[in-house]
Parts: C-alpha cells; sequence; structure tokens
C-alpha cells in the first residue's frame, strides 16, 4: 500500500496549476499508485467545478444599475473634466512654435541694440598709499589717487570728480566713515581724516571710489594703537652694592607729546647675567611720572645692570654699573695750548687738579706719560713735576716727528695721561686725546640727497674742519668737470655747491684754505643715481618751530607725461602719514608749502613721489623737524652760596613758559648727587627734549661737531642757528625714512586677488564640467532599464532639432521676452527665473522623494550641486576669476548636456507615466537657458564666463547663426548707466570749481574737527606721592617740600635732633664744639615728581648730608601739555677745616688695620691737631699711631692710626681732630669678621 | 539647400506629429488596459472612461460579493474608482503587478472600510438563491430530478460559500470567479501565497463538511421517510 504523502493543500494546488514541476510530477506519481487519493481528487475537482459554475450563475447577472452606473460616470466626469488650461496644454506644440517666433523676433531685435552699442570706458584704478599705523584719536591722512589704468604714465589719466569714501572700523563690514570727498584735478584728494578715539587694536580700512569709469574698493588691515615715548632716568650713573637706585619714567604720547597719564609703566632690573632682579608695574601721575625705587642688595654681584622701563610696546633702558668703587678724592684735567697738532710740533699745556669742594690741589706730584697709537703702549713723553698752589703744573714737550705723518682722511689721535698725588698721598688721573695730522684741514662732501641725482641740480655740502673737529671757516675751490667753482664757507665750515650731474659718476676736487693759510685737499667720486627718473626733494630748513611754514621743492627728471604730472608729498610724523599735498610739475620742478601746526611737532619724514603707470612710484625722502616754542624755564636759586655740613638748603624753584615768561605749573623730578658721580656722566642740556622729539638715528647723526639736538636752543644767534640747520641737512642728507606700510593699487590688488580666484574658479569649473556627466550617467543608467531611454532621446533630439531650424524664430522670441522681462523687472528677472528654477527643483526633489525614485534624487541633487558650485564660480568669475579658456569651453559644452540630459530625463519620466515629474523636469531644462542667458544682465555678476554662457549664439542654432541672431548681447550695461550718470557726476564741482592751485584743498569733504587746543586752564591735581611734604618751621611762601633723609640711619647711640630741624643729618655732640659727620650719601635727594604751584613756585628744604663737596642739582620739569625744561644748580658744601677718614670696610678678627686720616686745613692759620680716636671695646689702638700733627695753613695732610680688630660684629670707628681753632670730627661703619 | 529642405521637412513633420499626439481620441476596443492607462496619463481623459466600462462590472460583482448589500456595493464602485483617477496618472504601466490585481485591490479596501458599518444584506443578495434554483439545465436531455438535484447541489453549495468567514470568501471569489492566481490574490489582499493556500484549503474543508452535513441530513430523512 502506498504511503499518502500529498496532502490535501496539495492537491488544490495541483488542482489549480499552482504547483511547481517537480511536485506536480510527485503528485502525479502518488495519485497513480494510490487509487483512494485519485478518487479524492476527482471530488475536490467535482467540488471546484461545481463552485465555479455556482458562483458564475449566481453572480455572473449581477450588473451595476443603470442608475448607479449614470451617477457614477456623472461623478467621474467631473472629476476627470480637464482644467480650462487643459485646452492649452493640448495644443502645446502649436504655441511652442509660437513662441519659439516671438523669441526670435526679440533675439533679432536684441541682436540689432547690442551691435549699436558704444564700446566700454577705460577702467578706474585707485591708488592708496599711506601708513598702516594710526594713533586712536590723532588726526591721519592718506594719499588716494584714481585715474585710469594704462599701461604707460601717458595713457593714465587723472580722474576728476570721483567720489572718495574712507572707512575705518573693527571689520570692513562694521567700518564707519571717516572721510568722504571728491577728487581734484590731478585725481587726488586731501584725505585727511580723525581716528576713531575708540578704536584700538586690529582694524580695517576701507577706501572706496567711484567714478563713471568704474568703482573700486581697497580693504587693508590697520592697526591702530598708541605710541608712546619713555625717557628713563635714574639719580645715578654708578651705584655700589647696598645703594639705592631711584628711577624716574617720563612717558608721553607719541602722537601729541602730551604726558601719558593713568598708564601701566613696566620696571624691570635686568642684572649682570641679564636675570630679572626687580619687577614692577606701576601707573603714571597726571604729568605722566611713573617712578621705582630699588634697593640694590649688599651681596649684589658688580658689573652692567640694565634697567629698564615699558609701557605698551616703547621700551627705554638705561644701563649703570654696579661695583665698589671708591670715589675720586679731586679733579684732574688737561688742556693743550691747541686742539689738534702737526706731526713733531711741540705741545704746550697745563694740567690742572681740584678738589670737589672747589679747592686746588697744591704741591701734587705730576706724572705725564704721551702714547701714540702704538699698540705696545710705550710712552713717547714722560714729564714730572708739581702742581703750584693753585693746583696747576705747566708743561711742553714735542710729538714725534714720525706719527701723524701719514694722516689724510683721518686724523691721528695722541693719548696724554696726567696723574697726580696730592700731598695726602691721594691719586687720580686723566687721559687727554687730541688730533694730530699732517693736513691741517680736513674737508667732507655730502650730496643732499645722499645719491647724486642726475639732470638736475644737487646741493652738496661741503664740510671743513680741523683735525679735532672744530668746523673751519675757510675759502673753497671746488673743481668738477674740469670747471673750477670759488665758494666760500661760513664761519661754521659749511659750504654749500650747487652742481648738475651728468653720467654715472661725479668727479669733485676740494681745496680749502683757512685764513691763516692751513690747506687741506680732498677728491670725491660720487656715484650718480642710475635709475632713469629722478626726483629730488629740497628742504627749506632742516629745523622749524610750530607756526612757520615749511617750504620744499621737487626737482623732477625724466618724467613721463610731462606737464601733466603731479609730485605728491605725504609728511610723516610718528609712523602715520599726517598731510598730503599735491603740486603740478612746472618746468620740472614742484613747489609745496605747508604751514606747521601743534599736529606735526617732531621729527616730520617728507615723501615727495610721482606715480608710475603700474603703481610704482619715484621718490625722494627728507627730514625736518618741528619745534614748539613752548619749552619750560626752571629757574633755581639757594639762599646761601656755600654751605656747611649740616646746613639745611632753602631752595626755590621757579617754572615758567620759556617763550611769554608766564609760570606754569610743572612736575619736577629733582636729584642732588655728589658731583664726584654725578660728573662720570653728562647729558647736554636740552637731551630730555631731544630725546623724546626726535627719532634715535637723528640724534645720532652729528656734522660739524655740531649735535643735532643743539639745533633746539632756540636762543642761538641767527648765524649759528642758520649753520645748524645746514648741518643738520647734512647729517640727515640720504635718511631713507619710513616706507609706505599702506601702498594699494586696486588693480594690483585684484591681480593679487586673481591668482586665488583663477585657481578656485578653476577647481569649480572642473566641478562643473564633471557633474552633468555624472547627470547622463545617471539618466543613461536610470532609463535604460524601463526601455524608454531611446524614445526619450529621441523626443529631446527631435525638440532639439525643431529648435535649431526655427531658431531665428525661437532667438527673436525668445531673446524678446528675455529682453522685455529685463526692461520690466530689470534684475528682477533674473531672480524671477531663478526663483522658477528653485521652485521647479523642490517639485523635482518632492516627487523623487515620495516616490523613492533613486534617478530623480540623483537628478534633483546633482542638479542643485550644478547650480550652487555654477553660482559660486559666476560670483567668483565676476570677479575677475575666469577660468581658463578650454575650461571655459568645457563648461559651455557641458552646460548643453545637463540641458539635454535634463530634457530627457524629463521625457524619459512622461514615457514612464510619471507625466508630472516629466515635465517639471524638461521645463527645469529649459528654464536653464534663460537663467545663464540673464546672467551678464546683472551688473554683479558680468564676467567672461557669463557673458559667454549668456551668448544667444549658443542657443541661437545654425539657421541663427547663418542669420545674425548669435551676436553677443551681453555689454548692454554700460549703455544704461554710464552715460547717464557721468553727467551728473562734474555736476557738483562746477557751482564751486576748485582753484587749479589748491590741489591739496578737496573740494567736497566732511572734514572733521581739528583738533582742540590744549587746556589753558590746569585742573586741580592731588599732591605727589612721594615725597610727602612736611611742615617747616617757617612758613613757605610757595609749596614747600621737605625732604626725607636719603642716607643711612642715624646709630641709634646718637642724639636725637631737635624737633624745629627736620632730619638734620649733622650731630651736635654736647661735649664737643663741634658736629660730628657720619652721613655720607652720593646722592642726596631724590624726587621723582615735586609739583609747582600754579604760580610755578616751588620751595624745598634740604638738610645737607655731612659730605664736604659740591652737590649738583638735576631738574626735569615737564607740564601737562608735554613741555620740558632742565635745570642743574651746584650746592657747595664747604668748611675750612675737616677730616676724612678711611679705613677698610670688612676686616677680620685679631687683624691690624691702618686707618688713614686727611686733614684738610684751609683756614688762613696754621694749628695743632690731636686726633682722638673714641675708645670702643672692639678695637685696641696700637703704638705708632699719630696723635698730634702741626698743620699750616691751607695743606692737606695725612694720620695714621694703627688698629687691632677685637671683636667680631658691626662697629663704628669715631675720629675727632681737635685743633686749636677748629674741629672735626668724622663716625666711619666698619665690620669685624671672625676669620 | 536639399539636405536642409529635407532635414526641415523631417523635423516639420516630427514635431507635427509630436504636438499633435494630444489630438488623438480614445478607442477602447482592441486597445490594452496599458494602452488605456497609459492615453489617460498622457492627457485623455476618456481613456478613463473606457477603462470605467471596462472594469466597472468586475468591480461591482466583487463588492456586492464582499458586502451583500447593492447599495453599499454602488457606493463602494464609485468610491474605488475615484481612487484609481487620483492614483491613476501616478500609475506605473510598466510595473510588476497587473491593472487588475490593483484594481481589485483598491476595491476590496473600499468595500472593507464600508463594512465596517454593519449593513444587513439586501434583497438582491436574497434573490441569488432563488436565480440558483430556476439555473437553466445546461443539458436538457436530463431528467427533470436529476435536475432538480443540481440546482438543489448549487443552492447548498451558494450557502455554503455564503456561510464561508469573509477572508476565505473573498479567496474563493477571487480564485474560482475571476480567475486569480495564488500570487495575484496574495497582491491583491496583501497576504502570501501560503496564507493564500491556506484560507483555500480550509474554504474546501468547510464547504466539503457543510455539504457533507447536508447531504447526510437529506439521506436521514430520506431513510426516516
Amino acid at each position: 500500500m502506498a504511503l499518502h504523502l500529498v496532502s490535501e493543500m496539495e492537491y488544490l494546488a495541483y488542482l489549480d496549476g499552482q504547483l511547481s514541476e517537480q511536485d506536480r510530477v510527485r503528485v502525479e506519481a502518488h495519485l497513480a499508485e494510490c487509487p483512494a487519493c485519485a478518487a479524492e481528487l476527482d471530488r475536490l475537482r467535482t467540488l471546484q467545478k461545481e463552485l465555479g459554475a455556482t458562483l458564475d450563475a449566481a453572480l455572473a447577472p449581477v450588473r451595476l444599475s443603470v442608475a448607479a452606473d449614470r451617477r457614477i460616470r456623472e461623478r467621474l466626469r467631473t472629476r476627470a473634466e480637464p482644467r480650462p488650461w487643459w485646452r492649452l496644454w493640448q495644443q502645446r506644440g502649436l504655441l511652442t512654435q509660437a513662441l519659439l517666433a516671438v523669441l526670435v523676433l526679440a533675439f533679432a531685435l536684441n541682436t540689432t541694440r547690442v551691435l549699436s552699442l558704444p564700446p566700454a570706458p577705460m577702467p578706474q584704478e585707485t591708488l592708496v598709499l599711506g601708513q598702516d599705523e594710526f594713533a586712536p584719536g590723532s588726526q591721519a591722512a592718506l594719499r588716494v589717487v584714481v585715474r585710469t589704468a594704462g599701461e604707460t604714465l601717458a595713457e593714465t589719466e587723472p580722474i576728476q570728480g570721483a567720489t572718495v569714501i574712507v572707512r575705518i572700523g573693527r571689520t570692513p563690514g562694521l567700518a564707519s566713515i571717516v572721510y568722504t570727498g571728491r577728487t581734484d584735478s590731478s585725481g587726488t584728494t586731501d584725505v585727511s581724516f580723525a581716528v576713531p578715539e575708540d578704536l584700538e587694536g586690529e582694524a580695517s580700512l576701507v577706501v572706496e571710489t567711484s567714478s563713471a569709469s568704474g568703482e573700486d574698493q581697497i580693504v587693508r588691515p590697520i592697526t591702530i594703537a598708541r605710541d608712546y615715548k619713555l625717557f628713563l632716568s635714574s639719580d645715578k650713573p654708578a651705584y655700589r652694592p647696598g645703594q639705592e637706585i631711584h628711577l624716574r619714567a617720563l612717558a608721553l604720547d607719541a602722537v601729541d607729546l602730551k604726558p601719558a597719564t593713568g598708564q601701566e609703566v613696566v620696571f624691570v632690573l635686568f642684572g649682570p647675567d641679564d636675570e630679572n632682579l626687580k619687577y614692577h608695574v606701576t601707573t603714571t601721575s597726571d604729568f605722566g611720572i611713573a617712578a621705582l625705587d630699588f634697593d640694590l642688595p649688599a651681596t649684589a654681584s658688580h658689573g652692567q645692570y640694565t634697567l629698564q622701563a615699558a609701557l605698551g610696546d616703547t621700551i627705554s633702558e638705561r644701563t649703570v654699573t654696579v661695583d665698589a668703587y671708591d670715589l675720586p678724592d679731586f679733579r684732574v684735567t688737561i688742556e693743550t695750548d691747541r686742539p689738534f697738532y702737526a706731526p713733531g710740533e711741540r705741545v704746550t699745556g697745563l694740567a690742572r687738579a681740584e678738589y670737589f669742594f672747589g679747592e686746588p690741589v697744591a704741591e701734587g706730584e705730576v706724572i705725564l706719560h704721551g702714547y701714540t697709537e702704538d699698540p705696545d703702549r710705550t710712552p713717547a713723553v714722560q714729564i714730572l713735576g708739581q702742581t703750584d698752589a693753585e693746583g696747576r703744573f705747566k708743561f711742553a714737550f714735542d710729538l714725534p716727528s714720525s706719527f701723524g705723518l701719514s694722516a689724510v682722511q683721518r686724523p691721528r689721535l695722541f693719548d696724554l695721561e696726567a696723574e697726580i698725588v696730592d700731598t695726602a698721598g691721594q691719586r687720580e688721573g686723566i687721559s687727554h686725546l687730541f688730533a694730530v695730522a699732517a693736513q691741517p684741514v680736513f674737508i667732507t662732501a655730502i650730496p643732499e640727497s645722499g645719491l647724486l641725482k642726475p639732470g638736475i641740480e644737487n646741493a652738496i655740502f661741503i664740510l671743513t674742519s680741523y683735525p679735532n673737529g672744530q668746523p673751519v671757516e675757510a675759502t673753497l675751490t671746488v673743481t668738477v668737470d674740469g670747471q673750477e667753482h670759488t665758494l666760500t664757507g661760513g664761519p661754521y665750515g659749511l659750504a654749500e655747491f650747487r652742481h648738475t650731474p651728468t653720467g654715472m659718476v661725479t668727479d669733485l676736487d676740494v681745496r680749502a684754505r683757512d685764513s691763516q693759510g692751513a690747506e687741506g685737499r680732498a677728491a670725491f667720486t660720487f656715484e650718480n643715481d642710475r635709475a632713469d627718473r629722478v626726483l629730488l626733494l629740497r628742504a627749506e630748513r632742516a629745523a622749524y618751530e610750530v607756526g612757520d611754514t615749511l617750504r620744499a621743492e621737487a626737482l623732477a627728471a625724466g618724467m613721463e607725461g610731462g606737464s601733466a604730472q603731479t609730485v605728491y608729498l605725504d609728511v610723516i610724523r610718528a609712523q602715520q602719514t599726517v598731510a598730503t599735498l599735491a603740486a603740478p610739475v612746472e618746468d620740472g620742478r614742484a613747489v609745496f608749502a605747508l604751514d606747521l601746526d601743534e599736529t606735526m611737532v617732531g621729527t616730520l619724514e617728507l615723501h615727495a613721489y610721482y606715480l608710475l603707470a603700474d603703481g610704482g612710484d619715484v621718490r625722494d625722502t627728507r627730514l625736518v623737524m618741528v619745534d614748539m616754542p613752548r619749552q619750560v624755564a626752571v629757574a633755581v636759586t639757594a639762599d646761601r652760596e656755600k654751605y656747611n655740613p649740616g646746613d639745611t638748603a632753602h631752595l626755590q624753584f621757579q617754572t615758567t613758559t620759556a617763550t611769554t615768561d608766564q609760570p606754569v605749573q610743572s612736575a619736577l623730578g629733582i636729584g642732588v648727587v655728589d658731583e664726584s658721580v654725578y660728573a662720570l656722566e653728562t647729558l647736554p642740556p636740552g637731551f630730555a627734549r631731544a630725546y623724546l622729539l626726535m627719532e634715535q638715528e637723528l640724534r645720532e647723526r652729528h656734522v660739524q661737531g655740531l649735535s643735532v639736538p643743539a639745533l633746539l636752543d632756540a636762543e642761538a644767534e641767527t648765524e649759528l642757528r642758520n649753520s645748524q640747520d645746514a648741518a643738520a641737512q647734512a647729517a640727515w642728507a640720504g635718511v631713507q625714512g619710513t616706507p609706505f606700510t599702506l601702498s594699494e593699487t586696486s588693480t594690483v590688488q585684484k591681480e593679487r586677488d586673481l591668482t586665488a580666484q583663477i585657481a578656485l574658479a578653476n577647481r569649480l569649473g572642473s566641478l562643473l564640467v564633471l557633474l552633468p556627466l555624472f547627470l547622463s550617467v545617471v539618466v543613461v543608467r536610470g532609463l535604460g532599464p524601463t526601455g524608454v531611454l531611446r524614445e526619450a532621446l529621441r523626443r529631446v533630439g527631435i525638440g532639439g532639432l525643431v529648435l535649431f531650424v526655427a531658431s531665428p524664430l525661437v532667438a527673436l522670441v525668445g531673446g524678446g521676452v528675455i529682453w522685455l522681462l529685463r526692461m520690466a523687472l530689470g534684475v528682477g528677472a533674473f531672480v524671477l527665473v531663478l526663483l522658477a528654477v528653485v521652485a521647479l527643483l523642490v517639485r523635482l526633489a518632492v516627487h523623487g522623494w515620495r516616490r523613492r525614485d533613486t534617478r530623480v534624487q540623483l537628478a534633483t541633487g546633482l542638479l542643485a550641486a550644478y547650480l550652487i558650485i555654477g553660482g559660486l564660480l559666476v560670483t567668483i568669475a565676476a570677479r575677475d576669476g575666469d577660468p581658463a579658456g578650454i575650461l571655459l569651453i568645457l563648461i559651455v559644452i557641458a552646460f548643453l548636456l545637463a540641458v539635454a540630459m535634463l530634457a530627457t530625463l524629463g521625457q524619459g519620466l512622461v514615457l514612464e507615466g510619471w507625466s508630472r515629474a516629466g515635465w517639471v523636469t524638461t521645463a527645469l531644462a529649459f528654464l536653464l537657458v534663460p537663467l545663464v542667458i540673464y546672467l551678464p544682465f546683472v551688473p554683479d555678476l558680468d564676467s567672461g564666463l557669463t557673458q559667454t554662457l549668456g551668448n544667444p549664439t549658443l542657443y541661437a542654432g545654425p539657421v541663427g547663426w547663418l542669420t545674425g541672431c548669435g551676436v553677443p548681447a551681453a555689454t548692454e550695461e554700460p549703455v544704461a548707466t554710464a552715460p547717464a550718470e557721468e553727467v551728473e557726476v562734474p555736476a557738483a564741482p562746477t557751482e564751486a570749481p576748485p582753484p587749479a592751485e589748491s590741489t591739496d584743498e578737496p573740494e567736497v569733504t566732511e572734514e572733521p574737527p581739528p583738533p582742540t587746543a590744549p587746556p589753558t586752564s590746569i585742573p586741580t591735581f592731588p599732591a605727589p606721592a612721594t615725597p610727602a611734604p612736611l611742615p617747616t618751621a617757617t612758613p613757605a611762601p610757595a609749596a614747600t617740600v621737605t625732604p626725607p633723609p636719603m642716607a643711612t640711619p642715624m646709630p641709634a647711640t646718637t642724639a636725637t635732633p631737635p624737633p624745629s630741624t627736620p632730619l638734620p643729618t649733622s650731630v651736635p655732640i654736647p661735649a664737643e664744639p663741634f658736629p660730628l659727620r657720619q652721613v655720607f650719601p652720593e646722592t642726596l635727594y631724590w624726587s621723582a615728581e615735586s609739583l609747582t604751584d600754579e604760580d610755578g613756585n616751588l620751595a624745598l628744604d634740604l638738610p645737607l648730608a655731612d659730605n664736604v663737596t659740591t652737590w649738583r642739582l638735576t631738574t626735569l620739569a615737564s607740564t601737562r601739555e608735554g613741555n620740558l625744561g632742565v635745570a642743574t644748580y651746584d650746592l657747595v658744601v664747604f668748611q675750612g677745616f675737616f677730616i676724612d677718614l678711611d679705613l677698610p670696610a670688612i676686616v677680620g678678627q685679631g687683624e691690624e688695620i691702618t686707618a688713614t686720616v686727611t686733614l684738610y686745613n684751609y683756614s688762613e692759620r696754621a694749628q695743632t691737631v690731636y686726633l682722638e680716636p673714641a675708645p670702643a671695646g672692639w678695637y685696641t689702638l696700637l703704638p705708632g699711631s699719630d696723635y698730634a700733627l702741626v698743620l699750616p695753613a691751607n695743606t692737606v695732610t695725612t694720620a695714621h692710626l694703627f688698629v687691632r680688630a677685637e671683636q667680631p660684629g658691626e662697629f663704628d670707628l669715631q675720629v675727632a681732630a681737635v685743633g686749636d681753632h677748629s674741629s672735626d670730627a668724622v663716625i666711619r661703619e666698619v665690620t669685624v669678621e671672625t676669620p | 539647400l536639399t539636405v536642409l529642405r529635407a532635414a526641415c521637412s523631417a523635423c516639420i513633420s516630427c514635431a507635427v506629429s509630436f504636438a499633435s499626439l494630444a489630438g488623438k481620441s480614445v478607442k477602447s476596443l482592441g486597445v490594452s488596459t496599458e494602452d488605456l492607462i497609459r492615453r489617460f496619463q498622457q492627457g485623455q481623459p476618456r481613456a478613463f472612461e473606457a477603462l470605467y466600462d471596462r472594469f466597472k462590472d468586475y468591480v461591482y460583482r466583487t463588492a456586492f460579493f464582499v458586502t451583500r448589500n447593492s447599495g453599499e456595493a454602488e457606493e463602494a464602485v464609485q468610491e474605488t474608482f475615484l481612487d484609481v483617477l487620483r492614483a491613476l496618472p501616478n500609475y506605473r504601466v510598466e510595473g510588476p503587478a497587473r491593472f487588475e490585481t490593483w484594481l481589485y485591490r483598491v476595491t476590496v479596501n473600499r468595500c472593507r472600510s464600508r463594512m465596517r458599518r454593519k449593513t444587513l444584506p439586501s434583497a438582491d443578495w436574497d434573490d441569488i438563491e432563488e436565480r440558483l434554483e430556476r439555473i437553466p439545465e445546461p443539458h436538457p436531455t436530463h431528467d427533470p430530478e436529476e435536475i432538480a438535484l443540481h440546482r438543489e447541489r448549487a443552492v447548498e453549495l451558494w450557502q455554503s460559500v455564503d456561510a464561508l468567514p469573509e477572508a476565505q470568501r473573498i479567496v474563493v471569489l477571487l480564485r474560482y470567479q475571476q480567475g486569480f492566481s495564488y500570487g495575484e490574490i496574495a497582491q491583491t489582499l496583501s497576504i502570501s501565497e501560503g496564507t493564500v493556500k491556506s484560507r483555500l484549503y480550509h474554504a474546501h474543508r468547510k464547504l466539503k463538511e457543510q455539504l457533507q452535513s447536508e447531504n447526510g441530513l437529506v439521506q436521514a430523512e430520506v431513510g426516516v421517510a
């Protein structure tokens, strides 16, 4: 019996023919074997047959009733009834053709219009020159030139009436307008503006110019920062370990030279190994003064210490020496009868020695050694002698006959060293150098511009001096080009020779002869400036004062364009352009005049230049200095001529303005320092002012012994001042000056930007070529499987062919519609088409998303990317970043491919049944054409790319080409704007035409108000912090300051000073009839800032220390306006008899030492003096010491005390010298160390 | 010029034929369903009318069979064709499914949504039974008893079908009245082919059981008699 391996479900499927072949065979095999199953299958088959027949019989007659059918049909008809536009759509073919005809007509009309356009005007070019650093709140200027671009200078034309707008802001977008004006006939305008006060740091400068020839925008980063001048001073040039360094910094604003108030000044002290020993930040006062006192530790290492003050980026440094030096006991000087000698000539002179308290070193032993420049330092001269009662020693010797014989260009220096030992055995020396030369007159020649400029008259300064540098008034014979010229130099050895050089070099032979017959001769070879075009700027003077008029002339040679050219003169001060002038060149000469106001105080750089076609320039630079006659005069008076140690000097300061003699309130920096220390470094009067007014480079230039700071001496005689002026011109000749840190030409900027833009445009262009290729792949692969690709391509091909054949009509209609839309909507037409494209793209994207149609999704994405990248490329191309030529062609071909592929996709979708999406895609394809045609009509998008893409030729087809419809029609823009607006631009200046000469006066400007004058009333200000004014016994008529003691505090053992005398330094010993002297500071008094009252008065009660010396008082006055003044005053402290005690500062326990007592007896009588060392437990007096001496009148002698240190510790050694009629006592400190 | 003229004439003729595509009238006879759909999608509204005429009775029968109510069925037909009208523009002719499959699916879904409201079978549903009792004999030579038995069995079979659950009833209709394959039934009802087989199997079992019990009852009545 067969197994029933077939289920009933399978029999059903078998009967329904739904079994697979394999199952069917298996089932039939089983049925053949199993009669039961075969019977069952027959029953099922019967049932199915009956079931089908029954259902047919039951349902076949069932039909929709007529009524229902009518109702439903009616309902469906209303729904399916096409809209009114549907009929139009059915006639789309006809409509399309009609539209094409209109387009062709419009294109043809458009072509005629385009052909009648005038050529575009020459493009505009803008040049901006100036500095890129500005000070907030200051008055600044820029050079802006607007001209037509040209290959040569002759081709460029200045554009008059161009609008110039200058904006400054944190970013270009936030920049606010600081200047508005129009260019004059030379194409420039005096762009003068106030830098925003509240803007500091990195900012942007935007210069926008516009004229009928175009627009330019130049954006440059600038820095707006305050700049300062710092003058750092210390009380002394040298210190001993343990002493206090007093520092004072005067900070002025670099622009207006007003005190920099409330600014943080950082003081840093660097040790000899550059280690940072002290860092301190302090704030400047109302007078711009910051001060710091620093105690040097007793263990401070010896060497050069650097003191530094920093305010912002401005740093001022000063180097001092720290050493355990001994102050000189007296001053030695040497004078020779002449400042220079000939070889072998006899030298006579005088060596002089004088104590610092004013007395001569009498009967001192003199040793003189003379050295040539021999490196072995073998003395060529040796003289011994003795000073007379006046401290003088006369000497005479013959110089070696061979020394200085060959000195022609540079004199040789003979070193005469003098050493003098006084009667007390104290030894001091000095070195004196003098010149030795065979030629008595030296000659120097300096071209005014550093280089001789051919073709124009140059000034050559000829300086004559003796070998020691002293100017010599001489008659000059100058031979140049075989011709002799005779000149007479002034009393200061300065002569100006005018010469117009030719060729490559200029040979100059100069002979000089003074009134005594001394002669000199020198030959010079100057290399002439090789440039084809030269410009020479000559200022009338080198030094000016506020209120003067600076007159300068620029001589130009080799200039193109002749009289049409302009020479510009920019005035730069503190790295910032402060004025711009322009003058036409007449007969090769341009003349300038500039009134100097307060804003121009300081060193001015005059940059004269003219511009070349490529934006470069030919320039020359001169420096002048502008001072303001507003110095402060400081008068110092004392109540006595001489003081005794311990006295109080009553000093009176008065500050007045130097010119008007009006009192002015000032801050005084006062230092009173032992002359023996201070004399180590001397600064010329007015140094501080020169330091702050002049750039370092100029300060360091000297000519003919006339230091440039001396130019500030307004009281000099006219002749001297003229000589100083000429010297300064010679000294500053050839100074290069500050280059233009802000130099931009719109065309250059465009070229620079262009390189990057073109690179980017090429990359984007490559993408624009690739994207249509991707789109083609998507379309072909997407439409292929459904079999509609061929039909879609056929439709597009036929459509394209129709368009080509009917191109005249298409061009006429299409171009006409485009033109009409553009005329009606302007740029709006482009926007309209763009919006339509975007809308269709969105519609297509929705379709692709809803239908999960990958092809449409891809095509939408690619098209969106194509549009975005295309937009970017068009934007870049509009900024002249056109892609490369071959790429341009590929982009155009790819664009046409994209249109064709989109249309193919659209028709493919239509054929597949996606009718709406298909037509949307097709419409999108066709809308791309008007979109690109509109591109060049948008002013900001006009470029080679858009001109090419928008060229109707591309879309006109062969018939269109034949009928001339493919004429480029993109350059319509100038017709619409240029001529009409050009008429209006010059209209404004005609109402008030600018005078021809006043090229530096803008026609239309919104000049910011000039900087306000400094306030005349001085506000009340607080009392100075240091030193604190202490009440004095007698009320002072003016502000009275009593300083604190600067020296070591008194030992506790000494008596308390009487309360009426504020902190005296000499203490009367009750048992003795004479004071005990114990305080010997080097700096007696230091005040960083003491204020005079409103009447300019300050009273200072200055307790004098115990030194017998001359105190040098120096004071630097500065006002709130930044005016400066200095004064020095010598305070002589002296007594008829005094002693000095000299002993080692540190001794070992048990060590035997010698304390040297120097006795000075300047009384008119001899006296017997008894030395009385004060008993103390720490030492034992040894036998052999001098206790009694007889001192003749006016003698200096020494005595010796032999002592042994017994106990370790810090002790005082007090020695009194008690004489018959005068006595003295001193205390010295000594430290006894355990061995 | 000759070439240009030839090209122009060819292009113009092509363009004219392209442009005049829309003007052709729809002739339903001899036109495939797919062609009708395409024509409708290309903008010929009368193509839809032809589709309606072609399928309206089929759709009505199906709806009537499912709803058992002629009024409901008519509403379902209207809604079905409105749905089709709305969706047909986006219908993909080249897609894998037959139009009929999609049409009956829309119909069944519409009927099911209408059947959420309970309605009684209409009178014409009951008329079907009467109609089966008068069903003409295909072979007039048979004797009257045999004819009576045949009519009686048809009625029994209809009653058995009517008694089937709705899910099995629709499967039976689509298979044995509309002639759908298992796959088409599965697509129409959005179920798997296995489910189709299962439902048919269970329908047959129930029909057999129903018929056997009724035959037994008849035989018992005869025996008693």
